[in-house]
């Protein structure tokens, strides 16, 4: 019996929740701040509401206390916030007694912020960069439309598509409300929004990479996918790969999305996630299931085997179902 | 076999309703494309605009609207707060149709739920807003709040009500908005405001009323006339409101609900 903790029950974990939790010899732990929050009533798990990963300190010491009382054997973040928590902590020193991936501090702090990430790729793969600008003093020179997003958000948070230049105060003043100068401008891409999971084994090789496409989005204007399909895009893949490169090597799972220019069919890519991507459940529908690889990597276990990618037919509508719970689940302490 | 129509079945509750009457078929009509439920054996999909709203409903049992773009009269939150205002001042927060000039603001679909984020600020903020949904926009005195309770149900008249009153914890505002997480409760007040705001507009049908628990006390802030996605948690607290009420019956308090997230592959409804 492997005890396995994934942190956050929203988005990827879901993923995770759906491979592991009717596996006997796994007993699944789901953590996350909200007691609110799906992945904690799921069945077969064992939830626990934690401090906000925010938090630093006494998430730090929350997760502590849960790796001992229950003898965790393997610890999966899955949320930007518990991922960036634990780099942090791993960076400076902590050495918790279970298997999880360690990946390289320095590509973790390109990849996770926009604006570092388009900076560091804008000499080495400027074919792939947006138009990014830094603040609005240029603004008199920005082709419209544009789009204006916070550096350290995800899925499509605080983002706003400014179609013409007399609307740019109203939706500058917004973002700088919410994320002070924490923002940047780039250029607008028509078209359709891809993203491509990989996961990386603990001596940073690729081991797997299944690209995606979103049919439909969480939002009227864009953002996450809340639809979509398994795509064969090697050239994609390769992209993928070369921005891991470029940031300096990866370990773990993550992910890229990217728009694909309506027009010219280049792909542009928008942002690194540290993660398996919100609907990368997709995937195990398909017969390709990434938290099973991310198990047996932490585990030295074989790697199981996957549909090849002309198999991989199933499309996805995500639902948000009505269902009925017991008790909520209380806050520790 | 009895027959259910949902129109706007790209709403959550359309999942919800048809896993709370699975022994009915539940007709799933919606005029976007990609649609959940079709693993749901009681559910069956079809295209349609709201202009085919009449002839479907004429073919089914129950008609369950679950969007105001579907039915037919004028239910915009601007009409009914209007009345609102007069008939019950200190019970609802104003609505306006033009930006106000100073103070803070949250934007508001005026006919249905305007997609996406919800967004809030001063004049400056919202300076930018468009409508490009058509729904219209109305404008909303931004008020912090302790909680949020919506009053769901079904009138036929006064006396004659299906009603529970929800503690939300939570909503997920996407392209459409999700009931995340809630609670029915015993309210009392919120009850008995709710009945005297449906009373006032002698409201006939499904309704959900959004009620802000504020500084100055509870606030009507919204009232459409569809249900939310609390069908199976109804049924579990005792109240069916598919069926015509003939005396006020209350959910009981203490059914607890989530939205749990499900993926299951599809079809295009247009192909």
């Amino acid at each position: 019996m492997k005890n396995v903790m994934v942190l956050s029950g929203n988005a990827s974990a879901i993923n995770y929740i759906k491979s592991f939790a009717d596996d006997p010899d796994i007993r699944l732990h789901i953590t996350d701040a909200d007691p609110y929050c799906p992945g904690l009533y799921a069945p077969g798990v064992t939830p626990h509401v934690v401090p906000y990963a925010r938090d630093t300190v006494r998430y730090r010491a929350s997760l502590d206390r849960l790796l001992i009382e229950h003898a965790i054997d393997i610890l999966i973040p899955t949320s930007d916030y518990d991922i960036e928590g634990v780099v942090h902590y791993l960076k400076d020193g902590w050495v918790p007694n279970v298997a999880t991936f360690r990946p390289p501090f320095e590509a973790f702090a390109v990849l996770r912020h926009k604006g570092r990430l388009m900076a560091h790729l804008a000499e080495r793969m400027p074919l792939v960069v947006p138009q990014t600008w830094i603040g609005v003093e240029e603004a008199w020179q920005w082709p419209f439309p544009i789009v204006i997003k916070p550096t350290r958000e995800s899925g499509g948070k605080g983002v706003t598509i400014v179609r013409h230049r007399n609307d740019l105060a109203a939706a500058v003043e917004r973002i700088r409300t919410r994320y002070d100068h924490e923002f940047l401008v780039q250029q607008f891409i028509p078209g359709n929004t891809y993203i491509v999971s990989m996961i990386y084994d603990r001596d940073g090789r690729l081991v797997i990479s299944v690209p995606m496409r979103s049919h439909l989005t969480f939002f009227t204007w864009g953002g996450g996918g809340c639809a979509g399909e398994v795509v064969d895009e090697p050239g994609l893949v390769r992209l993928c790969a070369e921005v891991a490169d470029a940031a300096g090597g990866w370990s773990g799972p993550i992910n890229f999305e990217w728009r694909r220019h309506a027009e010219t069919g280049a792909f542009y890519l928008m942002e690194a996630n540290c993660r398996l991507n919100g609907y990368s459940y997709l995937t195990t529908m398909n017969g390709v299931c990434l938290p099973r690889i991310v198990l047996a990597l932490l585990t030295d276990a074989p790697l199981p085997a996957v549909t090849p990618p002309a198999r991989r037919n199933r499309n996805f509508v995500l639902g948000f179902r009505e269902t009925l719970v017991d008790r909520w689940v209380e806050r520790a302490g | 076999m009895t027959t259910i129509l949902a129109l706007g079945a790209e709403k959550q509750a359309a999942t919800s309703l048809a896993a709370a009457y699975p022994d009915c078929t539940v007709i799933f009509a919606s005029d976007r494309d990609i649609l959940d439920g079709s693993d749901l054996a009681n559910v069956r999909m079809v295209h349609a605009t709201p202009a085919d709203a009449t002839k479907l409903a004429a073919a089914a049992d129950h008609v369950v609207p679950l969007c105001p773009r579907w039915l037919c009269g004028d239910h915009t939150l601007s009409r009914v707060f209007d009345r609102l205002e007069r008939a019950l001042p200190d019970r609802c927060l104003p609505v306006r149709a033009h930006r106000p000039s100073s103070g803070q603001w949250i934007v508001k679909g005026d006919r249905w739920n305007r997609p996406d984020v919800p967004l809030s600020g001063d004049a400056r903020q919202l300076a930018d807003v468009t409508d490009p949904h058509g729904c219209g926009l109305v404008f909303q005195p931004y008020s912090k709040t302790t909680a949020t309770i919506m009053s769901i149900g079904r009138r036929e008249r006064a006396g004659a009500v299906h009603i529970g009153t929800v503690e939300v914890f939570q909503e997920r505002f996407q392209r459409d908005v999700v009931l995340q997480a809630g609670e029915t409760i015993d309210a009392p007040e919120v009850l008995g405001a709710s009945l005297e705001v449906l009373d006032a507009l002698d409201h006939r049908g499904f309704f959900t009323l959004n009620w802000l628990q504020t500084d100055e006390g509870l606030r009507l802030s919204s009232l459409r006339p569809i249900p939310r996605a609390v069908f199976l948690s109804f049924l579990r607290g005792g109240v069916d409101i598919l069926r015509v009420a003939s005396t006020v019956k209350v959910v009981a308090s203490g059914v607890r609900f989530i939205a749990a997230p499900t993926y299951v592959s599809y079809k295009r409804l247009s192909a």
